[in-house]
């Protein structure tokens, strides 16, 4: 495995690390995989996640690239003020720029958690050299059945309607969260606009895996609710999705950590990919 | 800023080096020291901050990951106190080669204060000055409060986790945590070769005025610095908090300044 840190963008603002398998153990015409920041942490993720993965990455032949957007870890905000979403898709099209460019890639993965899942679904909408993604606590709508998940365990819990009723004495916007109407913790946008955002992609062939944990039980409760969330969605077998309830939204317990990252590797190597 | 690999070329460190300010270049130099595991990730962006606040006074900055942490090499494991420190020395020795300064200084912040002090008293680094902020005095009372919050954590899952030497999603290693909890930051200021030191800290806590007057002992004109803002290592919510207030980034800056 090698490691070489890089800067690139048109400021020279950015900083990546660029993690690659020894020549013998490289494997052609895979894409890279482009780790992308979870929310203020720097390119490292959460408990090194993202180094960690990485490696065992390089050593299944596969290379990526764990990179700072401006203004987060240790990268620069370009000198040019842009909205902050933009400037996050300008830094991550120059992420792939560059790769193209210098290093001779030219399809890519997106892996982000969080904010970071949310970035790589607006930038792989964007760039069709984007064959795939991993969303970790990404998109999720409640749905019926995400009521009775939510709210069933509670009805026995003394605390829970006492909590209940303190909050129906609070503002209307809390009452509204309450009773599930504003469930979001994130932005997502329309469902259903989403949804044709994940139709496009997998049209496009691009392999999306989606993995939530029991810290996104806000927004995301139980095995089976992606396809809840989006019945309309004709996936082609192109998306796979991972539940793990006993995770926290980080994976600060080693077993889960591991059980992930084993997880991404072996759906890595499962999928056949095509180039851009 | 460059950001670079050193060290032994099979297992490398990662550093970053800020250079200082071409307006107003001093001809000294500082090695930041960062803490470690989840207090690591959580004080990054402050790490990179008083570096870029050093180099603007003029400083020669380096700033860089342990083994095992971030994206330097390898993985917490067996005798992991002692590379760190022998980390602490190999920077120390890079900033000199870097910058032509030949004897830096060291700002310390949580565990990376207590590694600084130890890599100073046990490697025969000599120092210009030493920035403690916000210290890990007390290696068992620093133990003791994450295993509370980790044990905070496992409460609330459903199923517990498999057992392993993790606190809060970093590797503390038996042999680790014998040398942590051995450890009291103010019997190991007594003797170490270091012209002034600095004691910067969020709030008055009974263990930095033990310090303190450790330090005074030592150094008669020893700094103390105290924000009355207090930053909540030992809140498990607070604990994935990735900010420290900019107030206290200067107040370190300015404390290096006066030292060197």
């Amino acid at each position: 495995m090698k490691e070489r840190i890089y800067e690139f963008g048109p400021e020279l603002n950015l900083i990546g690390i660029l993690t690659e398998p020894e020549a013998a153990d490289a494997r052609t015409g895979l894409p890279v995989v482009l780790m992308l920041n979870a929310g203020l942490l720097h390119r490292i993720g959460p408990h090194r996640m993202s180094v960690e993965l990485a490696r065992r990455l390089a050593a299944r032949g596969i290379s990526s690239l764990r990179f700072d957007i401006g203004g987060r870890g240790d990268s620069d905000s370009a000198s040019q003020a842009e909205s902050d979403e933009s400037a996050v898709l300008a830094d991550i099209k120059d992420a792939m720029d560059y790769l193209e460019r210098r290093h001779d890639f030219h399809s890519f993965v997106l892996l982000g958690l969080c904010t970071g899942a949310d970035n790589a679904h607006s930038a792989a909408l964007r760039d069709s050299r984007v064959v795939g993604a991993v969303f970790l606590d990404g998109h999720g709508y409640w749905t019926r059945r995400s009521y009775i998940e939510h709210y069933l365990p509670r009805v026995w819990r003394a605390r829970a309607w006492l909590n209940f009723l303190r909050r129906c004495l609070a503002p209307s916007r809390q009452v509204l969260e309450e009773i599930g109407v504003e469930r979001q913790r994130r932005p997502f946008g329309p469902r259903l606009e989403v949804q044709r955002e994940i139709q496009t992609l997998v049209d496009r062939n691009a392999q999306l895996l989606y993995v939530y944990t029991g810290g996104a039980s806000s927004y995301f409760n139980y095995a089976g609710q992606f396809n809840d969330m989006f019945r309309g969605l004709d996936a082609l077998g192109n998306i796979e999705v991972l539940y793990y309830p006993n995770a926290d939204h980080t994976y600060t317990f080693a077993g889960d950590r591991e059980l992930l990252l084993a997880r991404v590797v072996d759906w890595f190597g499962s999928r056949v990919w095509n180039a851009s | 800023m460059t950001a670079f690999h050193f060290g032994p070329a099979e297992e490398p460190l990662f550093g970053v080096y800020t250079p200082p300010r071409a307006s107003v270049p001093r001809d000294a130099a500082i090695v930041l020291c960062a803490p470690i595991g989840l207090e690591y990730m959580r004080t990054h962006y402050a790490i990179r901050l008083l570096a870029i606040q050093l180099a603007a006074m003029g400083f020669h900055v380096l700033r860089f990951d342990y083994h095992g942490i971030g994206d330097s090499s390898a993985e917490v494991g067996v005798g992991q106190f002692d590379i760190w420190l022998d980390d602490v020395a190999l920077a120390v020795r890079e900033l000199v080669d870097i910058s032509g300064v030949q004897a830096p200084a060291l700002v310390g912040l949580r565990m990376g204060a207590l590694l600084a002090v130890e890599a100073l008293a046990g490697r025969g680094l000599r120092a210009k000055g030493l920035v403690l902020w916000e210290p890990v005095v007390a290696g068992r009372e620093y133990l003791a409060v994450l295993e509370h919050m980790n044990a905070q954590m496992i409460a609330a899952r459903d199923v517990p986790p498999r057992p392993t030497d993790d606190l809060l999603g970093a590797r503390y290693p038996v042999d680790l945590r014998a040398a942590i909890q051995g450890i009291h930051l103010e019997k190991r200021v007594c003797n170490l070769d270091v012209s002034s030191a600095a004691l910067v800290v969020s709030e008055d806590r009974p263990e930095y005025g033990v310090l303190l007057k450790e330090m005074r002992n030592r150094w008669p004109d020893a700094m103390y610095r105290s924000m009355d803002d207090p930053i909540a290592w030992d809140n498990l919510k607070a604990a994935f908090d990735a900010r420290l207030t900019g107030p206290i980034v200067r107040a370190v800056a300015e404390a290096a300044e006066s030292l060197t």
